[in-house]
């Protein structure tokens, strides 16, 4: 019996409507990701893949098609429902904007569970030290948010994606910011979150970023161009940080 | 998300620009500064206006001359024979003059009086006595002077009883130094020189007619009756049909007096308070512009916290809830504001200082109605927002 697709994408079209003119951001994508996948999703700029990634991370719906999330079917969610399943089902990483100002490293972890009945309010500080150890920032949980380097604070949204234990880790050019020594540890971390089973999709238009993944679907205007398994595996070492 | 969470976090967030939180509650600041201001002072006001007019007694009637109905001696005997109600009456006729004595002259009110007055009036001497009924019906040429009279004419703590007092022409024995009293609705007898009514009449006024007749009745119960019979005793008196001829102020009782002056203050307290709600609206708009300035800078964070599983209703009650607390500050610091310079301002004006509870309770429940009526558009603009233009945001 095949393992049920944590992603199931059918026929997904996005259309935006700017004035009277109509334009297709995504012209139909059939896919499917299974629990454990370490997926890139590779494009320029303008290819429909960030359009994907809004969709697949629960943040839009599609025009038209169906996106099943776990087998539950997800394309007609309301606002609210789908921001419960962007709590429980994903963690995001993004390029830049990850932290919350003014608010210290821990506190950004803990965030997350307060949307949620999931962790009581005394264990939720506990579950984000968890985490942060993870990332080997413990050391920094009081630090405010702008007290720490870019590599860290990709760490702590890592960490942050994390703490709700999701079925999807989705990182939108996770690297976009950051040197390329910082670059191959984050994602040799990613590596290794995917040998302990976490379901990684990483969005990127940088190959050698992409090559740190099991398989590349590369988009070109709203469709899928290629989708095949990652033959050349970037190795990322002990995937240890520092 | 528990309250206490957002609570912090609304804290955190308007501390990070205490400037502009400053100016921002500036508006409310005031606004509330200006209603708690406005009740302590217009309380401690009728409080002290209706104290003074307690203080004359509730029973008392006050008939007033016009010129459709001079009133006479005559008729203020009429009054306590033909009005059973009424126990005595207390005759007035008052007039300023200049007084003289010991080389000073100071300027004072001259009452011409009977000695139910002074008992009327609660009137009491510290030195010499009262004059009698005696130097009344004899036109005497004696005098009782208030404390600020003495003071100005024979300097303070001076006793004047024994000693010649000028008013106009005339001479007078003074025979009584009155105890001071303090003003009141009625006068202030420290700075007055009190004359037989008769005197008064024929030499220093130089009327036939009374100003005013005071009348006690025997039962503040009875006011309004005695009131009625006086009215009418006095139309019949002066062969006067038409009712109308005595006015509404001409006979009035303490209840009248309160009454009017609860109007007044109630009238200016309504106009102050006005004024104070155009400043909490005014205020309440400049919360409105910040919040919406607040939202738009903070569209990223909005847009991360959606990310995160933040729903409509999260973000709402945060955006809200900086709205109120940025409101109840403004409002508690103006509450306390207002209190000090309420009590400072009762201090100097002499007016009795109470600590006004209820405006307390109702700068902090209009504070947070502020905070909810302007703080919720921005806080549904921010709601509103889509998760992806809100991390798009530039």
């Amino acid at each position: 019996m095949n393992k049920q697709p944590l992603i199931d994408f059918q026929d997904i079209k996005k259309e935006y409507k700017t004035g009277d003119t109509i334009y297709q951001a995504v012209k139909g994508i059939t896919l499917q990701i299974l629990p454990g996948e370490f997926v890139a999703i590779m494009g320029p700029s303008g290819s429909g893949k960030s359009t994907t990634m809004h969709i697949m991370g629960a943040l839009d719906t599609p025009s038209t098609g169906r996106y099943l999330l776990n087998g539950k079917d997800i394309t007609h969610y309301t606002d609210d429902q789908l921001a419960h399943i962007r709590n429980q089902e994903i963690g995001f990483v993004f390029q830049s904007f990850n932290l919350l100002p003014r608010t210290s490293v821990i506190k950004n972890v803990e965030r997350p569970m307060s949307f949620s009945t999931t962790y009581p309010a005394e264990k939720r500080r506990e579950r984000a030290m968890e985490m942060l150890r993870l990332v080997h920032l413990d050391e920094k949980a009081e630090n405010l948010s702008n007290q720490i380097s870019g590599g860290q604070i990709q760490r702590v949204a890592i960490a942050r994606a994390l703490v709700m234990n999701p079925s999807l880790l989705l990182a939108d050019e996770p690297t976009g910011n950051l040197d390329s020594k910082t670059s191959h540890e984050i994602m040799s971390f990613f590596q290794g979150l995917n040998e302990q089973g976490h379901t990684i999709v990483v969005i990127t238009h940088e190959p050698d970023i992409a090559g740190y993944a099991k398989r590349i679907i590369q988009i070109k205007d709203g469709t899928i161009l290629t989708d095949k398994k990652n033959i050349h595996i970037t190795k990322g070492g002990d995937h240890e940080l520092r | 998300m528990n309250y206490a969470e957002i609570f912090i976090t609304a804290l955190q967030s308007l501390r990070s620009n205490l400037l502009r939180t400053g100016l921002t509650m500036l508006g409310i600041i005031i606004g509330i500064f200006a209603v708690t201001l406005v009740l302590i002072i217009s309380q401690g006001a009728t409080a002290a206006i209706t104290s003074k007019i307690s203080s004359l007694g509730t029973n008392l009637l006050y008939i007033i001359s016009t010129p459709a109905i001079p009133l006479t001696l005559d008729d203020a005997k009429a009054i306590v024979q033909q009005v059973p109600e009424v126990d005595s009456v207390a005759e007035e006729v008052t007039s300023n003059q200049t007084v003289a004595a010991n080389g000073q002259s100071t300027g004072a009110a001259i009452e011409g009086v009977s000695p139910s007055y002074a008992e009327l009036l609660s009137l009491t001497t510290q030195q010499g006595t009262f004059f009698t009924e005696d130097d009344v019906t004899g036109y005497s040429a004696v005098a009782v002077v208030g404390q600020q009279v003495v003071t100005d004419l024979y300097g303070a703590g001076a006793n004047p009883v024994g000693q010649l007092i000028q008013i106009g022409h005339r001479s007078f024995y003074i025979v009584g130094e009155l105890t001071q009293k303090g003003s009141s609705i009625a006068g202030d007898p420290d700075n007055s020189v009190f004359i037989p009514v008769t005197t008064a009449m024929n030499t220093v006024a130089g009327k036939t007619t009374l100003t005013a007749i005071d009348a006690d009745v025997k039962d503040t119960t009875l006011v309004d009756v005695a009131a009625k019979e006086v009215k009418q005793l006095l139309l019949d008196k002066h062969n006067i049909t038409d009712p109308n001829v005595i006015k509404k102020y001409a006979i009035y009782t303490s209840k009248d007096l309160l009454a009017t002056v609860g109007a007044i203050t109630g009238i200016l307290s309504g106009v102050l308070a006005g004024i104070a709600g155009i400043s909490l609206l005014v205020g309440g708009i400049g919360i409105m512009n910040i919040m919406l300035v607040t939202v738009t800078e903070r569209t990223k964070e909005i847009g991360l916290l959606k990310a995160i599983g933040a729903t409509r209703g999260d973000i709402l009650t945060q955006f809200l809830i900086e709205a109120v607390v940025l409101t109840v500050s403004g409002g508690l610091i103006g509450t306390v504001l207002g209190i000090a310079t309420g009590f400072i301002l009762s201090t100097a004006l002499k007016v009795p200082f109470t600590l006004p509870v209820a405006s307390v309770i109702s700068a902090v429940v209009i504070s947070i109605i502020i905070g909810l009526i302007f703080g919720i558009y921005p806080a549904q603009r921010a709601a509103k927002l889509s998760p992806i233009d809100a991390l798009r945001f530039e």
